[in-house]
């Protein structure tokens, strides 16, 4: 099955399109201010018309390249591409100023293409377990697999105050309740609005909330950096890297532990590797940390890529996203009439290893075209952002129209834009409105049809669903964490 | 030990701005979530149940998640009133920077606004392709020009004709090799 998806993915159409995704990726994440997030959800758009096995290529390329790409802008100008880059950044700056940029990048390089390798390999033995048991999932296990994640995300992506994650995420179940009701066909704050009546299609809020958003937010900040013209030799030797296999492999399982986890992405992942990878050094390393590590930019970029492979776990498996880049590919998954989750595998033959395939290849690219981008990519940071982002505003809004071809979705957008940027001012994280969204239909028809037959049953019923309660003592845990976190605030 | 004690409340997370905001900006946004909240469980309670069973009513979800949403937001507004200072609140709104905030929206407003309310076009032949002049090509160049002017700061017809090359660059790609239909078109 595996070896045929493989053959599959090495058809040279499909080559180019995950080489194009990939060198797009390592682009796009390289520009300071435009994250993996941003680059996933406006390019859901260019998808639309694309077949399946194409759309999925492109995506997870461009999901590879561009966090791996946030490490050449971190290491080279001082400014991490993406967020997740800031601890690559504080190492890989310091030994870039000492003269080592090139084998900083190098570093990098490796520690991003074992990350994933790392990744795709847990991707790999544990999805059919997962699988497996999430086909043992009633209504009720599905309600609270939805709640569990959208606590989980806003827990994440909160850190020290996740009651304002959470809240964020029950705004996202409220937005997503407008329209018809999937039980019974009534209408949900729709005021008789023909345009509410299918509901808000999540692209257009995921571009609004990472793409508007941010545009906002970056415009009116112009920063100029100066860009070094000379990087030195790209690697280190393969003797001194290979001394780093432990540190390798613990960070690689964080990052795909992390990756499954909803709401927490590559931040999470490289910043708890980099503190676990300080704790974990030797004391002659440990004097480095700070000042220029090598073993420091391994423990964050073999985390933040094994990050793909473990966000796929969950998107895969559950149909639940592990961060917001993973709801970009099941928004674009989606468009493609491909219903994720403990059914993919009988629904949709063969695609689980498409996806393995997809993603080896794409680590492959990713490690050539690494090399090759970086000499480009420093001629572009020359660039402005005052130029950058304005032109990636009619990206926004093709990207938006194009999914539905409906008008109205570019409102949508801009107040989904305009929404993120006011959480932003009032310190609420985006990303659990996006998971509030596309998890509340599954929690709304879940619940409602658990309470249905509970009603029927009597209360010995309820205890006797072992799986749902082991659920919701996690629930109620993750609960607790988040008050014991408030009360240390 | 106070280095520990610090240690042991810093928690990782993915958004790094998010926290505790200036207590004058969470007491009027948890207020106003409150409002809102308290709508949509007015509203909720409005929705029919056809089935005379309140556990499979469409209005279950809504107001079981304002009504969650209203006792976290309160904790929120109880922790921004215990902090709020009055001076503060003040010098808060001083420092912002109303014109450079607002302008992206308001142009972005506008740019969507002309794009949703006109819709023509022309198509101009050439040997191998037709293309498109409409609402997309002429309000992109527009709007890109105005963004460009202000945040690039380089000379208008430099603006202008980056902004064109663009859109038109877009139009391109979208509608004639992926065969996408362009907004307004």
């Amino acid at each position: 099955m595996f070896l045929e998806a493989l053959i599959n993915v090495i058809q040279p159409l499909l080559l180019l399109i995950t080489l194009l995704g990939v060198s797009l990726g390592i682009i796009w994440g390289a520009l300071p201010g435009l994250s993996t997030t941003m680059a996933m959800a406006l390019l859901i758009g260019f998808t639309s018309t694309m077949e399946q096995n194409i759309a999925i290529c492109f995506m997870l390329g461009v999901y590879t390249g561009s966090v791996f790409g946030g490490a050449i802008s971190a290491i080279l100008i001082n400014i991490p591409g993406t967020p997740d880059a800031v601890p690559t950044m504080i190492e890989g700056h310091a030994l870039a100023k000492k003269g080592e940029a090139g084998t900083a990048l190098g570093t990098a390089i490796f520690g991003s293409f074992v990350g994933n390798w790392i990744g795709i390999l847990i991707l790999i033995f544990l999805m059919p377990f997962l699988i497996a048991v999430a086909l043992n999932f009633k209504s009720w296990e599905m309600f609270l697999l939805s709640i569990i994640g959208i606590s989980v995300c806003g827990t994440m992506c909160a850190g020290e105050l996740p009651i304002k994650g959470w809240i964020v995420g029950w705004i996202g179940i409220l937005i997503a309740m407008v329209g018809i009701d999937p039980i019974f066909g009534v209408e949900r704050f729709t005021f008789d609005n023909p345009n509410f009546y299918d509901g808000f299609s999540y692209v257009p809020i995921l571009i609004g909330l990472f793409g508007i958003c941010e545009i906002i937010k970056t415009l009116p900040n112009e920063n100029k950096t100066p860009i070094p013209e000379n990087i030195g030799k790209l690697f280190l030797p393969l003797k001194k890297l290979s001394s780093y296999i432990k540190t390798s492999i613990r960070s690689g399982l964080i990052g795909t532990f992390i990756g499954a986890l909803p709401g927490a992405g590559a931040n999470v992942a490289s910043f708890l590797s980099y503190d676990i990878g300080k704790k974990r050094a030797s004391a002659k390393e440990k004097q480095k940390w700070g000042k220029g590590s090598y073993e420091a930019i391994i423990c964050a970029e073999v985390a933040n890529n094994a990050n793909i492979g473990g966000s796929m776990l969950p998107t895969l498996a559950l149909g639940i996203p592990g961060n917001a880049a993973a709801a970009a590919l099941l928004a674009a998954l989606t468009m493609k009439n491909v219903v994720v989750g403990p059914t993919i595998d009988i629904d949709h033959p063969g695609l689980v290893y498409f996806i393995y395939a997809a993603l080896l290849i794409a680590n492959f690219f990713m490690y050539a075209m690494a090399i090759a981008l970086i000499k480009p990519c420093i001629k572009l940071f020359s660039l402005s952002r005052g130029l950058l982002l304005p032109l990636i505003i009619p990206v926004c809004i093709l990207g938006a129209y194009a999914a539905r071809l409906n008008l109205y979705d570019l409102w949508i957008m801009f107040f989904a834009g305009i929404f993120g940027y006011l959480l932003s001012l009032c310190k609420y994280p985006t990303a659990p409105a996006v998971l509030g969204v596309i998890l509340a239909p599954m929690a709304d028809e879940n619940l409602r049809r658990s309470l249905m037959i509970f009603s029927e049953k009597n209360i010995s019923y309820f205890f006797q669903q072992y799986v749902g309660l082991i659920l919701l003592i996690i629930f109620i845990l993750v609960i607790i964490d988040g008050i014991r976190r408030l009360k240390n605030t | 030990m106070k280095e520990n004690k610090l240690n042991k409340n810093k928690y990782i997370s993915e958004d790094e701005g998010a926290g505790l905001a200036a207590p004058i900006i969470d007491l009027l946004s948890s207020s106003l979530l409150i409002v809102l909240s308290l709508w949509v469980i007015h509203e909720s309670i409005k929705l029919k149940i056809p089935d005379n069973n309140f556990f499979t009513a469409p209005a279950l979800l809504p107001i079981i998640t304002a009504s969650s949403l209203i006792i976290m937001l309160l904790i929120i507004l109880k922790k921004s009133i215990g902090n709020f200072n009055k001076n503060n609140a003040k010098n808060l709104f001083k420092t912002i920077d109303y014109n450079k905030n607002l302008i992206s929206p308001i142009i972005l407003f506008f740019y969507i606004y002309s794009l949703t309310s006109f819709s023509f076009s022309y198509e101009l032949d050439f040997y191998y392709f037709e293309l498109l002049i409409g609402p997309f090509l002429i309000f992109t160049t527009l709007s890109t020009s105005i963004f460009l002017f202000i945040y690039w700061r380089k000379k208008v017809y430099i603006c202008i004709s980056v902004s064109f090359l663009w859109s038109l660059f877009l139009s391109i790609v979208f509608y004639n090799f992926f065969n996408i239909p362009l907004p307004g078109n």
